[in-house]
């Protein structure tokens, strides 16, 4: 018990640690920027293209629309990193910038929905869920990717935008819950309600995988 | 009974396997880049970015201003008119302009058109009578005839007035030539004496 506990806590500073260097890092490149090299952002566009995607493409469920809107972050954020000020670290300023984008995106096309669903990695037809899943449905793994892919698209869909959004950072994206409340603009307690209850609605929404 | 190994949360990381390709991060990349580049122009060059930024607000609102400017050109261009005294029509070096380059070279301020224009209504040629009638007329003798020479525009423009000829001439309508009394500024009647189809 002693020795696992070590070993978490041992992991958990490992991680911290990782977060501290990487910050570092980020901003040694975005001094770089502010004093006019361009070149420098496009190191900070490969570490951070693919997790912006990712929210974005997870909160609009729309792959063209969620590479037009993670552009869309990065130039915002090109154009605006003059006045970072290095009060948070630069990929939660960067985060914040790419959830506004999206929630603004997804305010004004709120009437004009439609999924364009990301290709699945092969990866998915080894997880475990897929195998217990198609044991049980006794159907091709194939078939059940495709249907849990459509059916966990739009049950997040169902959601909110605020409730979306949690969701999405903590448990696709694993930020923390100070992480996401940084992002957001809002308190610990109010990420942790908003989740709490963004989970409730999807269980519902999912209970025929989930029984 | 066994316990599902499925979870909320483990269908939730499902959806991290939702990767785009290596082609769509080519495709990105090339984008970003030229969207870049065009954000660096627009803001290296002030009068450019602000160039910009005001021609996007006129597109958003260019469909209002057009509106609004067509209403008021609707509302306006009954009035339009040339006056006597700007002798639009006239003016002998205009002879060889069209209408439109006469009325063009000539015209006075909107509002002060429009305030003498009221007061002078009875007289005044209607441009777009005139328009209209030069285009039906297709240049015929008789405009030609009208415009030659002051004296006969003016005529011209108080025979057009009457009510009785501003009619559109209909294709193949015939001029009968008919020279204007002398010395009668003010032609109440008729000068022109109709063709068979005038």
């Amino acid at each position: 018990m002693a020795v696992s506990g070590s070993l978490e806590r041992e992991a958990q500073a490992n991680i911290a640690a990782e977060s501290v260097r990487d910050a570092d890092i980020d901003a040694v490149y975005v001094e770089r920027v502010q004093s006019g090299d361009v070149a420098a952002f496009d190191f900070l566009v490969n570490k951070y293209r693919e997790r912006l995607f990712s929210i974005v493409y997870n909160l609009t469920s729309n792959r063209e629309d969620a590479a037009d809107l993670t552009q869309e972050s990065f130039i915002k954020a090109f154009r605006s990193i003059k006045r970072f000020q290095g009060k948070s670290s630069f990929f939660t300023w960067l985060y914040r910038i790419a959830v506004n984008t999206s929630l603004s995106h997804l305010k004004r096309n709120r009437f004009r929905r439609f999924f364009s669903l990301e290709n699945i990695n092969d990866e998915a037809s080894s997880s475990e869920i897929v195998e217990a899943l198609s044991v049980k449905t006794k159907t091709e793994k194939g078939a059940i990717i495709s249907e849990l892919q459509e059916r966990l698209n739009d049950a997040l869909q169902k959601l909110s935008p605020k409730h979306r959004t949690v969701v999405v950072l903590f448990e696709i994206e694993g930020l923390s819950h100070q992480e996401i409340a940084d992002i957001m603009g809002c308190s610990v307690g109010t990420v942790r309600s908003r989740l709490h209850y963004a989970k409730q609605q999807l269980q519902a929404y999912l209970q025929d995988y989930l029984k | 009974m066994s316990e599902s190994p499925v979870s909320l949360e483990a269908l939730l990381k499902l959806k991290r396997l939702e990767q785009p390709d290596r082609e769509f991060w080519e495709d990105f990349e090339q984008d970003f880049q030229h969207r870049r580049l065009r954000a660096l122009m627009e803001d290296s060059t002030p009068s450019v970015g602000f160039g910009l930024a005001f021609w996007r607000r006129l597109l958003v609102w260019s469909p209002f201003a057009v509106g609004g400017l067509a209403a008021v050109a609707f509302f306006m261009a009954p009035s339009l008119a040339i006056q006597d005294g700007s002798e639009a029509l006239v003016a002998e070096e205009s002879q060889n302009l069209s209408p439109t380059q006469v009325f063009q070279s000539h015209a006075e301020p909107l509002s002060a058109m429009v305030s003498s224009e009221i007061a002078r209504s009875m007289e005044a040629i209607r441009v777009q009578d005139l328009f209209s009638f030069h285009e039906a007329a297709g240049r015929s003798q008789f405009v030609q005839d009208a415009l030659a020479t002051k004296e006969e525009a003016r005529h011209f423009r108080r025979v057009l007035s009457n009510a009785a000829l501003s009619v559109p001439t209909s294709a193949g309508s015939r001029y009968v030539a008919d020279p204007l009394t002398a010395g009668r500024a003010d032609a109440s009647s008729a000068v022109l004496r109709p063709g068979s189809h005038f």
